[in-house]
């Protein structure tokens, strides 16, 4: 208590430059924060591709009507086809049921073919769960958030018949931070999150024929997504990839996952060497902006702490009151950088398409706290420098 | 109440030393009234700071009622000087951007006193020096002779036993000077020892106890003889 009396009063003269000080140091480490929470959403991206499994390939830019192919129209050819060649293990697609309603919002189904889910086990760490009911669905959407129950009632339509409404089953209900798988990406995706649409509202649910025939019964917008994924055998022979390739090259352009993925790398490496500097230009700016503005309080509030020492405070004491004075700017803006961080992250659950190709994950907490570490190390250092040389005694004797 | 032996003080000037006190004894009895007097340079204040706690000695004993000065380490002194020693300068180092109150309470915030109480003992302390109606100027906005009796108010809030004064008059005018030289000598009568310095003979004066030092030696020290 009387040590905050103490300390308030020595920030007199030296408060507005302090605050100066403080909005530099949260602009830099805000700049910071986001930098590297984009750098997070394509690293996490990244993850995502890495953990498929070798010898995937993606199939996209396929000559198809913007909103993908009428699943009448187009059967399951791509995907038979893919399955016919002898080097394939394994191919699928997704498709796509829209429009949907939920109340008055529009929202898309989407029915994965059940390898995807094996193959791209971050699906599950997602929520992506449909071990309870296959033909139950997976509500992913900020539509839902909240939502709990068994069964929730949509509508689809079905042409002439306009909107009529039905039950679907509900296995979960997860919140849709970044992506929804979809395969549903317009053309060609470089990006993981390409092929995984984003978007706020989807349903998903597993490609089972009951799933299917209850849709096609209430909406006539089954589509596909015109993108595939298939995945090469391991004993396959070279004549035979060649094959698959060859068929491949017919229908798009095709990339193995794992090429993606080191271009993905790439991509980042490179995009932290153009986006990085900034944020360090600041930080190292703010250091030494700080450092100057530490000696600057010491200068100024030397003589005052004479008087304090005269009085009967001790050497530590002086000091614990001017590192306290110094630390108070970098201690506020920590807490203010790391508010921001948090209400970043809760506007983003609220709506994820606000803060789309950010994620603010704990690595940007410890970007804060480390910058905090740094600054404070700075600081004190500074305090230390600049407070040496003249005794208080000398001080009252006014030695300057 | 306070007891020098052989005292030296040596400053390093370059490679040479430079002794500013030179075997120093010195004896203080509590309620005396002492003036030190001595040409510039002979080490007055030197001396005064060393008695005060703010400075150390290079040689010799310290005691302050019994307890051995030399032997603390600055939290203890700090103790010590915050709890039984009032300072009044020249130059009255106040801060000067802080109110009167502020300035006067920073003693006691450096204390144990309960922050309540502080208000109450700066007010009753401002009071006794006559300007309680001041408590909210800034120290700057202030005459000398107000900011000198802030600075005595500041030295009493603890109620020390004992006040050092520097040349406490040595930036006023002489008239002021002599009001500031009775609220020590009235001080005085309340049983709190006072030592001050000063070149100044009329201000010497109000003292009991004449000490004259010389190139760090003292030369004299005789009571005063009033009737004089
Ligand atoms: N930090 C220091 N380094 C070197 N010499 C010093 C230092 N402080 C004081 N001195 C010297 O010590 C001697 C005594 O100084 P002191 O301030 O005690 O004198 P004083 O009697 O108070 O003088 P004045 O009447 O002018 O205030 C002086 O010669 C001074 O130059
Ligand atoms: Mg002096």
């Amino acid at each position: 208590m009387r040590l905050i009396h103490l300390f308030r009063a020595f920030l007199k003269g030296v408060r507005f430059s302090s605050l100066l000080l403080m909005i530099m140091m949260t602009g830099a480490v805000f700049l910071g924060i986001m930098t590297l929470a984009a750098t997070n959403y394509k690293y996490a991206d990244y993850n995502m591709l890495k953990s498929s499994p070798d010898d995937t390939y993606y199939l996209g830019n396929l000559s198809a009507p913007p909103f993908g192919i009428p699943w009448s129209t187009m059967g399951e050819s791509l995907v038979e086809e893919l399955n016919q060649l002898p080097g394939i293990e394994r191919a699928y697609t997704v498709k796509t049921a829209s429009p949907i309603m939920y109340g008055n919002e529009g929202t898309v189904i989407c029915l994965l073919h059940p390898d995807i889910l094996e193959d791209f086990p971050v699906l599950k760490e997602m929520g992506y769960d449909f071990d309870k009911d296959p033909n139950g669905f997976v509500l992913c959407s900020v539509l839902f958030d909240g939502f709990k129950g068994d069964s929730v009632t949509i509508s689809g339509h079905k042409d002439k018949y306009g909107f009529r409404n039905f039950d679907i089953k509900v296995n979960s209900v997860v919140s849709p931070m970044f992506k929804v798988i979809t395969l549903g990406g317009s053309g060609n995706a470089r990006l993981t999150s390409g092929m995984l649409l984003s978007g706020s509202n989807y349903i998903i649910g597993i490609d089972t024929k009951e799933n299917e025939a209850l849709l096609e019964e209430y909406t006539s917008g089954l589509h596909w997504a015109p993108n595939a994924i298939f995945k090469l055998k391991k004993n396959a022979t070279e004549a035979e990839k060649e094959e698959v390739f060859r068929y491949a090259e017919t229908k798009g352009n095709y990339a193995s996952l794992a090429e993606i993925a080191d271009g993905d790398l790439k991509e980042i490496h490179e995009d932290m060497r153009l986006s990085f500097p900034r944020p360090l230009f600041l930080f190292i700016a703010s250091l030494a902006a700080y450092l100057s503005i530490t000696a600057l309080v010491v200068a100024k509030k030397k003589k005052e702490l004479a008087v304090y020492y005269l009085c009967g405070a001790d050497h530590k004491k002086c000091l614990t009151i001017t590192l306290m004075a110094v630390g108070l700017v970098a201690f506020l803006s920590t807490v203010i950088s790391i508010a921001i961080v948090f209400v970043f992250r809760a506007v983003q659950r609220a709506d994820h398409e606000f803060f789309y190709g950010y994620l603010f994950s704990a690595n940007c907490i410890w970007l804060v706290l480390g910058f905090f570490v740094l600054t404070l190390l700075t600081a004190f250092a500074g305090v230390f420098v600049s407070i040496k040389g003249k005794t208080p005694v000398q001080l009252l004797r006014g030695v300057e | 109440m306070i007891e020098l032996k052989d005292v030296t003080k040596i400053y390093k000037v370059g490679d040479e030393d430079f002794r500013a006190l030179d075997k120093v004894s010195f004896k203080v009895d509590k309620g005396e009234f002492i003036s030190i007097c001595g040409a510039s340079g002979s080490g007055k204040t030197t001396l005064l700071n060393i008695i005060g706690t703010i400075d150390e000695c290079t040689e010799g004993s310290y005691l302050f009622e019994g307890a051995d000065v030399c032997r603390m380490n600055d939290g203890k002194r700090a103790k010590l000087r915050n709890q039984h020693i009032g300072f009044v300068l020249q130059d009255f180092a106040l801060i000067n951007n802080q109110t009167v109150l502020y300035n006067v309470m920073l003693p006691a915030l450096l204390g144990k006193t309960p922050y309540k109480a502080i208000k109450a003992k700066a007010l009753k302390a401002l009071q006794s020096v006559g300007i309680a109606d001041q408590a909210q100027k800034k120290a700057n906005q202030l005459s000398g002779g107000q900011r000198q009796r802030v600075a005595i108010a500041r030295a009493l809030i603890n109620e020390p036993g004992l006040i050092l004064a520097d040349e406490p008059t040595g930036q006023l005018d002489s008239e002021t000077g002599k009001q500031i030289m009775d609220i020590f000598k009235k001080l005085n009568e309340t049983g709190i020892t006072v030592i001050t310095v000063t070149h100044d003979k009329a201000i010497a004066d109000y003292a009991k106890r004449l000490v004259v030092i010389s190139d760090g030696k003292i030369v004299s020290d005789s009571s005063i003889n009033k009737e004089a």
